[in-house]
Order: C-alpha cells, then sequence, then structure tokens
C-alpha cells in the first residue's frame, strides 16, 4: 500500500513540472497582446506587401490606436478584421466564434456569372458526372462544363467519360466562373487532360525570413503529360472576378498552352497560399505567405490573372450569357 | 536556469560511469530474462506549437505500449513501441462573450531502444543502481482543421539518452494476515520491485516546418503527392531537449509472470530552427508482464 501511495506521489510531484520547464502561458485576451500578435505575425510572414504597396507600419499607428485595455471582443474584432481587410486578399480572414472577416473581392467587382440564366437557357438538361455539370451545345458541335468548385475532388474515371463523350466536338468550354478556389491538387489533374506534352507552367516562391522581401528560391510548376484520355481540341476557360485561389492557380497555369484560351473578366486573385495561426485569445486567422508567377515572373496570381478574350455579362437581359456566346462564337468560326 | 538544471541533472548521471570505472567487479553467472510487457495508458498530453499558437492544447488519450526486455546481472536490453492517440482542447482565456478555442487530435508513434548496466558498487540486497544509453523517436500526427493548411503538424523528435535507473527490491518476504470483523485476508510472500528512471537527452534532433508552416512546394503534376506537399520545407534541427521519468511498481507471482502499475512523464521542448514546439505526456500505465525465459 505504501509503495502505491510513493507512485501516486510521485504522480503528482511531476504533474505540474512542464510548466515551470516551458515557459509562461501566452494566452491573453487583452487587446493590445492580440493586435500586437496579429500584426506580428502578418508583418514576418505575409507575401505581398511589395505588389500590393502596403504600408504594414503606418496601419500599425493607424489600428493600434482604436484599441484600449477595456474594448468589448465585438469592437477589437472589427478593428483586427478591418486591419486584415488592408491586405486586400479574401486569403485574408479572421475567425471566431461570432464572425469571419472577408474583404470579397467578387462582391467589389461586376457580376458575371448567372446560374439560372445557363440552367434556363442553354443547360435545361445537362448531366452530372462526379464534380462536373456537362452537356453539349450548339447542336452538339461544343462541350460544356461546369466546374464549380476546387474543392470537389476530380477523378480520372469522371474525366475519361466526359472526355469520351465529347471527343468529336470542336471545342470546349470549361466554366470556372466563381468557382472561389480549394485543393491545388485537382488543378492538374483536369489541366493535364489538355497538355499536348509536359510542360514548365509557373513559378512558386515562399516567404522565408523576417524582410518583407525575403522569399525562397522559385520553385517549379509543371504540368506532366498524362496517360488517361485527353482533349484535343481547342478549350476556352470561362472566368471572373469569383474565379479565386486554386481557380486564378489555374487561368494562371493555362498561359503556357497555347490551345487555351481565357474569356470573361479577370480572375479574382488569390496567388497566394494562406498559411493558418491562432491568437492569444483563440481566434484563429490565415492570410498569404507564397507567390505564383507565370513563365515570365509576372504575378498576375495575386491582383488577377486578366481574360485572352474580355467579355462581359449584360444584366439587363438575364436571357442571354454574352461571355458563353462569345465563347461559342469563337470556337464554331 | 533551464540549461543549468539539464546540466545537473545529466551530470547526475553520468557520474556513477565515472566512479564504477575501479568498482570491484562482480563475477556472477548470468541467468538471462527475457520478458514481453503489455501495456496500457489513460495519458494527459499537453503541447504547444508556438509556429501556430501561442496556446497550450491540452487532453485525454490512451496509448498502448509492447516493450521487450532481455535482462541478465550484467546488462539490461529494453525496446519497444508505443502508440498514443488523444484529443486536445486549446487552453486560451476565460471569454464572458463567446469563447473561442480549438480542438486537435494527437497520435504518437515513439520507438525506443535502452541498454543498462548495473553499478556494482552501489548494488545491496534489496537495491540496484543501473546507467545506460538509449534512443528514442518519436514521430508525431497532429490534426487541427482550424488552422486549415497550417493543420496537420507533423513533427519528428528524435534523441540521444543518458539512462538512470534505481530499483528497490520491496518484496513481502513474509506472509502476512488480516483480519477486519469476520474478513480475514491473508497475503503471500510475493516478490515486488519498485524502480524510478531517469532518461535524459543528450543529443536531441526535431523535424520541423521552416519559416512559415506551409510552403509552397516544387510541383510536379499529378506525381507530387500529399506527403510531399506536406513536408516541403520542413528542417531538421538539432536542439532543444528530452526528459523522461518513470516510477514503476511490479509485482511478481509464482508463474513467473507479473502486473505494473507505473506513472510516466514525458517532456519534449524542440526550438527547430524558427519556432518552438513543446509538449508533455502524463501516463498512468498498467502492463501485463509476461516472462519468456526460455529455461525457466
Amino acid at each position: 500500500m505504501k509503495n502505491t501511495i510513493l507512485l501516486l506521489f510521485a504522480a503528482l510531484a511531476f504533474s505540474s513540472c512542464e510548466k515551470a520547464l516551458f515557459g509562461p502561458d501566452k494566452a491573453s485576451g487583452n487587446p493590445f497582446d492580440n493586435f500586437d500578435y496579429l500584426w506580428g505575425e502578418i508583418d514576418a510572414k505575409y507575401s505581398y506587401f511589395q505588389l500590393k504597396d502596403i504600408d504594414w507600419d503606418l496601419i500599425r499607428e493607424e489600428y493600434r490606436a482604436q484599441i484600449s485595455e477595456d474594448m468589448s471582443e465585438d469592437a477589437l474584432f472589427e478593428v483586427l478584421g478591418a486591419m486584415m481587410n488592408e491586405l486586400k486578399d479574401d486569403h485574408s480572414n479572421l475567425v471566431s466564434p461570432f464572425n469571419i472577416s472577408r474583404y470579397n473581392v467578387a462582391l467589389r467587382n461586376k457580376k458575371n456569372y448567372y446560374q439560372r440564366t445557363l440552367e434556363e437557357f442553354y443547360l435545361p438538361n445537362a448531366r452530372i458526372t462526379g464534380a462536373f455539370v456537362h452537356d453539349f451545345l450548339a447542336d452538339g458541335q461544343v462541350a460544356y462544363w461546369r466546374y464549380s468548385s476546387f474543392m470537389n475532388p476530380v477523378d480520372d474515371t469522371a474525366l475519361d467519360y466526359l472526355i469520351q463523350r465529347y471527343s468529336q466536338t470542336k471545342g470546349l468550354i470549361l466554366d470556372l466562373r466563381e468557382n472561389g478556389g480549394g485543393a491545388v491538387v485537382n488543378i492538374p489533374m483536369i489541366l493535364q487532360r489538355f497538355a499536348p506534352e509536359r510542360r514548365l507552367a509557373a513559378y512558386s516562391i515562399t516567404r522565408n525570413g523576417p524582410g518583407r522581401n525575403d522569399f525562397s528560391e522559385r520553385r517549379e510548376f509543371y504540368i506532366n503529360e498524362t496517360k488517361f484520355e485527353k482533349y484535343t481540341q481547342p478549350v476556352l476557360v470561362l472566368i471572373d472576378r469569383g474565379s479565386y485561389s486554386a481557380t486564378t492557380f489555374f487561368a494562371l497555369l493555362t498561359k503556357a498552352f497555347d490551345n487555351i484560351t481565357l474569356v470573361g473578366d479577370t480572375t479574382g486573385g488569390g496567388g497566394g497560399l494562406p498559411n493558418g495561426g491562432q491568437l492569444p485569445n483563440g481566434w484563429f486567422y490565415r492570410f498569404s505567405v507564397s507567390q505564383i508567377l507565370d513563365l515570365q515572373g509576372n504575378n498576375f496570381a495575386e491582383q488577377g490573372v486578366p481574360a485572352d478574350i474580355p467579355a462581359s455579362f449584360d444584366e439587363s437581359d438575364l436571357t442571354k450569357d454574352e461571355i458563353l456566346e462569345l465563347a461559342l462564337d469563337r470556337l464554331l468560326r | 536556469m533551464k540549461t543549468k538544471l539539464l546540466l545537473l541533472i545529466t551530470m547526475f548521471i553520468l557520474s556513477p560511469w565515472l566512479s564504477a570505472q575501479n568498482a570491484p567487479h562482480v563475477e556472477e553467472f548470468p541467468i538471462t530474462e527475457r520478458w514481453y510487457l503489455n501495456s496500457v495508458s489513460f495519458a494527459l498530453p499537453v503541447y504547444r506549437d508556438f509556429a501556430t499558437s501561442p496556446l497550450f492544447y491540452s487532453g485525454i488519450g490512451l496509448s498502448l505500449d509492447n516493450q521487450w526486455i532481455n535482462s541478465n546481472n550484467r546488462r539490461d536490453h529494453r525496446m519497444g513501441l508505443d502508440f498514443l492517440f488523444g484529443f486536445a482542447l486549446s487552453d486560451g482565456p476565460k471569454s464572458d462573450y463567446f469563447p473561442a478555442g480549438g480542438e486537435s487530435f494527437v497520435t504518437a508513434l515513439t520507438a525506443y531502444y535502452e541498454y543498462l548496466r548495473p553499478l556494482p558498487k552501489y548494488r545491496g540486497e534489496d537495491f540496484k543502481w543501473k546507467v545506460g544509453a538509449g534512443g528514442i523517436l518519436t514521430q508525431n500526427a497532429r490534426g487541427n482543421l482550424n488552422l486549415q493548411n497550417a493543420g496537420l503538424g507533423l513533427e519528428s523528435l528524435g534523441s540521444l539518452m543518458g539512462i538512470s535507473r534505481w530499483e528497490w527490491d520491496v518484496s513481502r518476504k513474509t506472509a502476512k494476515e488480516k483480519k477486519f470483523l469476520f474478513l480475514k485476508k491473508r497475503w503471500e510472500p510475493q516478490k515486488r520491485v519498485l524502480a524510478f528512471q531517469l532518461n535524459v537527452g543528450l543529443l536531441n534532433f526535431n523535424h520541423r516546418p521552416g519559416y512559415n508552416y506551409v510552403d509552397f512546394p516544387d510541383i510536379d503534376g499529378t506525381l507530387t503527392n500529399n506527403l510531399q506537399f506536406l513536408l516541403d520545407g520542413y528542417q531538421w534541427s538539432m536542439n532543444g531537449y528530452r526528459l523522461g521519468t518513470k516510477v514503476e511498481l511490479s509485482r511478481f507471482y509464482r508463474s513467473g509472470n507479473g502486473l505494473r502499475i507505473s506513472y510516466l512523464w514525458d517532456v519534449i521542448h524542440a526550438p527547430g530552427q524558427h519556432q518552438s514546439f513543446q509538449m508533455a505526456v502524463h501516463r498512468i500505465q498498467t502492463s501485463m508482464i509476461i516472462n519468456n525465459r526460455k529455461n525457466k
């Protein structure tokens, strides 16, 4: 019995020892602690200060002046969220249990995609296969594929089916308007179906030091030739300001392929890979820590990849999708 | 202060090596015992990863451990595999508005090997002091969906350890009998061993994320797998510390097999090259001790 007591005593003796070794608990609800932590993390790791000409020190002065010891959590959220929106980036979000801050690139620009117009006037009997909604257009001469989110997993069997079904068409319209992004792994899965051969398509760099322009060496982004079915006719990709993050990556990568053309509005951006973190008060945040560059070193991916053929939806007539019509016209010429 | 403390502990472990050089040689015929221990623990993991959060995450878990011991009066070989899985919550400040926090799962696979030799100079009838060295490698996999792209932590933590182990024979040498009202209980003689073990990392390695938790890697089309994507930017470092302690009480039965109850504490500080990772696990462990001596 006394040995068991000795064992329990030893257990209790060590139960809090690590706190002494690890140093002080940094948890804090103090508004200044949380402001300084968030500002410091962004300062140390954000990747687009120079490209967007952001004076982060000036922003600190402006927003820290709005912080007080006795401010409410709601008020603190408003200040921190507004500070993050100065990055003009939908990959910069503050996440609390009661709200999520967001910049809303798409809402700040013209809308160019109306799902009802497509469904009612162009695709009343569209098929749904895996992540794609698809059908023939122009009396079977053109294929239309709608991929609404890169969050939806792409699988090779579905792509094989789609390519076989539309193999006799003159061209393909891949609609990525208002596709807000998702998993990068889905990008090469789709794009390699249109790639005639393995090709270097972009570069990426990641912030790797405290200097605001400290970046890693350029990393290569290849699109490989696939062993699966390929679509060999011209491909027109529809984009708009709602085409964000992974969709912007996709649009940037198409620039390396002559058989793919972008139609519509400039993409929304979101070229940086967002890194997540947590504040001393338990709220979460994310912001971009990398850049993606085209083969000429242009940084379109953050400011938005411009369309090769600009087009705009006319909201006064919801029976017609002008961007889709323009794409059809190009393919049927 | 921490460095001094660790240095003192290390010196304490190593000191018997120095004094044992001239100790009288005890010649005994080595009877080799082979033990197999199958253990289950209730665990309390605590960790803090400064690369993603300044908050401690603490929770509960279970661990399963298999250990093989090959022991005689000249040396012990001990090796084992341990798998811990648990769930942890962030220890944030109290909020009277809208409480915030995160939750994560924690798994850790640990492989270890220990080599111990008794110190004859410090050997008594009921006491043994053993010292030695060992290696330990832990692979963590932690998940926290709230951290999005930084949501998976895959630390590799390795150490070469100095080990000191003290064993006391606390056997019940004569039968005992107690009576309470009409209840009578008799305890037969039983071999029992109480042990305390201290492991100190002398060389500590860690494989941690680079400057940013996520790093955009080279992407070779669909050939780039998810693990390449996750581990890109990770860097090896040799720094930090690791400490482990155990208090064990073992009881043996006539069959030669036994049962053990232990308290274990493992603490790791891995600064990496940029931001520190800290982790401690407390465990209350019960073990079945199976005697596999061939000539028993």
